[in-house]
């Protein structure tokens, strides 16, 4: 891959393997070759790998960074916050002035491998997603990123997809591009095509006409009705004004808000007959100081587990999803939803 | 904390200066509609400080873009476009009794490793003494 420059210029490549030796022969030059430059490296990938990579690295192995791949972004959203967060303070704090550019942003180098199983087909289609928004999403970091899929243990699909979501396939070290590449917001629509969960017949409804205050008290008094409290309603209540406070600044404002619990989650729906919402990467954009369109929902993206918009000829909907009081991950290791 | 006069108050959200130690008390709701209130309010209250005190225990509900005008107060880089901007300058914000869900906002966003920000975490209502960072054994 290709390293040349500190401009702002994302690359992102898709490295299939399978064997170690492969994923080594990848891997390796790809961190030596940034820690020789003087470039932040982060290796995000199974426990596994990462004592591969530890081992062949040796006495280089202390420069790089690392973190599981499990607590590196719980969810797609959360990843490409981490991804982001890593380069904000990694490249420009400075810390990471190359030779080329001494003082100044590096480049940042990242291998990215994501947890691919057990996940549901859902959750397989929305890391997806993920990995082909990211070339939007972080196109304006200086990030080099490789993504090595494990054909030992990924199905055909997810194999398929991967030089379909990054623009350059990574072999032995070596970069070419993918013929098979998909413009992020072509494939981003062909992959929210599915429709949202319709709301039961006895979900609570309400009829936001833009009274934002008016819209928390109902979420407000759902959540209570749900049995959430403290940080978790807390958070909901936030994750869905922000909804309202976009929905109503587009033409026609206002939504027909509905709520229901199913197993484990708290769904709120809303649908904005009429409405349109083009951009396939609202909410996926990191919120930074100097605003910008859709931070509001990148913080509803960053509080949910979930997060769907669709757009349609009939209107627009944002479908959001929490934890419901029966989760016991937060019970368990209190502040994890939102910290990790 | 000494509160001397009311700043802004449209009965959703009232601000009211404080003089021990000199900032603003942030009380009520901030989204959109009482956004221009806030933003009235951190211009008058914050013009030509070196340092700010915003005291938040009485914040109800504050949205991302509101929690971004009063971290803005430092006038740090990103900030360019906002109230801060116009007025110039950099400066020392201390953030006292913040709710907890706004602790856990600027902890998503990043925004509270800003340069000059600083959150007091201790107990409700006792007085800040000086800037670190963080203040405070409250674990952030």
């Amino acid at each position: 891959m290709s390293t040349d420059g500190a401009g702002a210029t994302f690359q992102h490549g898709a490295c299939i393997y399978d064997s170690d030796r492969q994923f080594l022969e990848t891997a390796v030059p790809f961190l030596a070759e940034g820690l020789a430059l003087g470039e932040p490296a982060l290796v995000v990938t199974t426990p596994a790998n990462l004592e591969l990579i530890s081992a062949a690295l040796g006495e280089r192995a202390g420069d790089v960074d690392y973190a599981e791949s499990a607590f590196f972004g719980r969810r797609p959203p959360q990843r490409v916050a981490a991804f982001f967060r890593y380069w904000r303070t990694r490249a420009a704090a400075g810390r990471g002035a190359s030779r080329e550019h001494p003082g100044g942003a590096s480049r940042v180098r990242i291998l990215a491998e994501p947890i691919w199983a057990g996940r549901s087909a859902r959750e397989v289609a929305a890391w997806t997603r993920m990995e082909s928004a990211l070339n939007v999403a972080l196109a304006s970091t200086s990030i080099s990123m490789i993504c090595p899929y494990d054909a030992r243990t990924l199905g055909g699909d997810i194999l398929a997809d991967a030089p379909c979501t990054h623009p350059a396939l990574i072999t032995r070290g070596r970069s070419s591009p993918s013929a098979q590449y998909i413009d992020p917001a072509v494939f981003a629509r062909s992959r929210d095509a599915g429709p949202l969960a319709d709301p039961p017949a006895d979900a609570a409804a309400f009829a936001f006409d833009g009274d934002l205050r008016a819209l928390r008290r109902f979420i407000t008094d759902r959540a209570a009705e749900y049995g959430l409290d403290g940080d978790r309603a807390d958070m909901l209540v936030l994750a869905v004004s922000e909804v309202g406070a976009y929905l109503k600044r587009q033409p026609p404002g206002g939504a027909a808000v509905r709520t229901w619990e199913r197993p484990g989650a708290i769904v709120c729906d809303f649908r904005q007959p009429g409405g349109s919402i083009a951009d396939p990467f609202l909410g996926l954009r990191p919120a930074e100081l100097e605003p910008g369109d859709g931070d509001g929902l990148w913080l509803t993206n960053q509080i949910c587990d979930w997060m769907e918009i669709r757009s349609g000829t009939d209107g627009c909907a944002i479908q959001l999803q929490v934890p419901s009081r029966h989760d016991q991950e937060m019970v368990a290791q209190p502040g994890i939803r939102y910290t990790t | 904390m000494t509160s001397s006069y009311a700043v802004y108050d449209d009965g959703v959200l009232r601000i009211t200066s404080t003089t021990d130690p000199p900032g603003l008390a942030i009380a009520g709701e901030i989204d959109e509609s009482t956004y221009p209130g806030l933003l009235s309010a951190l211009q008058r209250g914050a013009g030509g400080r070196a340092e700010i005190h915003f005291s938040l225990g009485g914040l109800k509900y504050c949205d991302l873009a509101g929690l971004r005008a009063i971290v803005c107060a430092t006038g740090a880089d990103g900030c360019e476009g906002s109230f801060n901007g116009r007025h110039g300058g950099r400066r020392s914000v201390v953030l006292h009794e913040v709710p907890p869900q706004l602790i856990t906002v600027l902890r998503i966003v990043g925004w509270d490793s800003t340069p000059g920000l600083t959150l007091d975490l201790r107990g409700r209502g006792v007085p800040p003494r000086s800037v670190g960072n963080v203040q405070g054994s409250a674990v952030v």
